[in-house]
């Protein structure tokens, strides 16, 4: 229960935060710790976009998340994900649909949407959290 | 055979770049580019060597793209006598023919605008089993800026895969379902699915992977599920090192494969194969 009550202080750092609910607990034990969202967290939590990107750069900066980003296809499709932007692969390879069929392109990275995901860091002293519950 | 031997040297050699340099130059032992080597294949319009372009097309028809379309029968399908806009040019004891139909493309140049034409002789395959006939088409270049020395692209074609299925199309051919053969490779871990479309009961859902990790590996009740459902559209790869297809498309309640690149070794002959013979 460590991370829990890591997140915790982080939390109630920004404001007033209630004990976590039974249910609350339950769904942070289901977050996958390899890879979840801003969205994941601030629907947990029950609160605003702003304050769950808070919370989140706070858990990095206090070695309990890792920032991670990712390269999405025209499609949607995550191609490939890294540490930083610069990391990513110069192209990756994404898929179209034509004619029913499924054709493939490789298409440069700086050209496509990127996206922030987070993961359990598990050099931090809590270790992994799925092994908490 | 006349479609190759009074064709242009310009046809056979674009043709015979459909396949990989080292096929080539293990028949025609020629050095060079793959241009080179292709130009001097086609030049020869001896009647040993335009028969040799027919076998090598019909040989290596697994290294090429293209596009496979599995169809039902009763048993009395016949071996089609032609193909739109082209000919019959082998026969293989009367269960297999290939096909060679001539496609124009009507091409616009860019810089100046221009307009011009480029044709291909389209290599096309007929194989008929017992409850099954097999129709594959490769699939041509689509860029064509590489014949010329500046931007261009394709306007318009003469004869698309439509024209010629319809050509060889009978009452009693339906589209087959080969979605048993291919739910077998995937349950014996020969394919891995990285995204697919699948059909549950009040709804047609979705599956695409991050990073194309495989589903069965990473989602096993989604795999689960796929494996009761009329799969769709579906990207899979092909597991293991012997294999030189890397990935192919299936819409397998529809009796579609797609292969999307070379295959070196021509290996998609062995992936069909396997997807009918389970089926």
């Amino acid at each position: 229960m460590q991370l829990l009550n890591k997140l915790f202080q982080i939390i109630s750092a920004f404001a007033p935060a209630p004990a976590f609910s039974e249910k609350q607990v339950q769904m942070l034990t289901d977050l996958n710790p390899d890879k979840f969202y801003i969205e994941n967290v601030r629907s947990i939590l029950g609160v605003s976009h702003a304050s769950a990107v808070r919370i989140c750069e706070t858990a990095v900066r206090q070695g309990l998340f890792e920032r991670r980003v990712e390269v999405k296809c025209p499609d949607g499709a995550v191609a490939a994900s890294a540490d930083t932007e610069e990391h990513l692969p110069p192209s990756v390879r994404c898929w179209h649909r034509d004619e029913g069929f499924l054709g493939q392109d490789e298409i440069p990275t700086t050209t496509l949407e990127k996206a922030v995901f987070y993961r359990l860091n598990e050099q931090s002293d809590t270790g992994p959290y799925r092994q908490t519950a | 055979m006349l479609i190759l031997s009074q064709g242009s040297i310009d046809d056979r050699k674009r043709l015979l770049e459909l396949f990989p340099i080292a096929t080539l130059r293990e028949v025609w032992n020629v050095k060079g580019t793959k241009t080179e080597i292709c130009y001097a294949a086609a030049a020869d319009t001896s009647a040993a060597n335009i028969a040799r372009i027919a076998k090598f097309v019909d040989d290596n028809f697994g290294c090429c793209k293209q596009h496979v379309y599995v169809y039902s029968h009763d048993g009395t399908a016949p071996l089609p006598a032609t193909v739109v806009d082209g000919e019959s040019v082998l026969q293989t004891d009367g269960v297999r023919a290939l096909y060679l139909a001539r496609v124009t493309y009507a091409i616009v140049l860019r810089n100046p605008l221009d307009e011009t034409t480029l044709e291909f002789l389209w290599p096309v395959r007929v194989e008929i089993r017992p409850t099954t006939f097999i129709v594959r088409c490769v699939v041509l270049e689509k860029n064509p800026s590489s014949y010329f020395d500046r931007a261009a692209y394709v306007a318009g074609k003469s004869i698309i895969e439509k024209n010629i299925l319809a050509g060889f199309l009978t009452p009693g051919l339906i589209p087959a379902d080969i979605n048993k053969g291919i739910k077998k490779l995937w349950a014996d871990g020969a394919i891995e699915s990285i995204r697919g479309d699948y059909k549950k009961p009040y709804s047609l859902s979705s599956e695409t992977m991050d990073e194309e990790r495989g589903i069965k590996e990473h989602y096993p009740e989604i795999y689960a599920i796929m494996q009761e459902s009329p799969l769709y559209t579906t990207l899979f790869e092909v597991t293991g090192d012997n294999s030189s297809v890397g990935t192919f498309s299936a819409d397998p309640s529809h009796g579609i494969i797609g292969f999307t690149s070379y295959s070196a070794k021509g290996d998609t002959d062995a992936i069909i194969e396997q997807i009918i013979s389970n089926n």
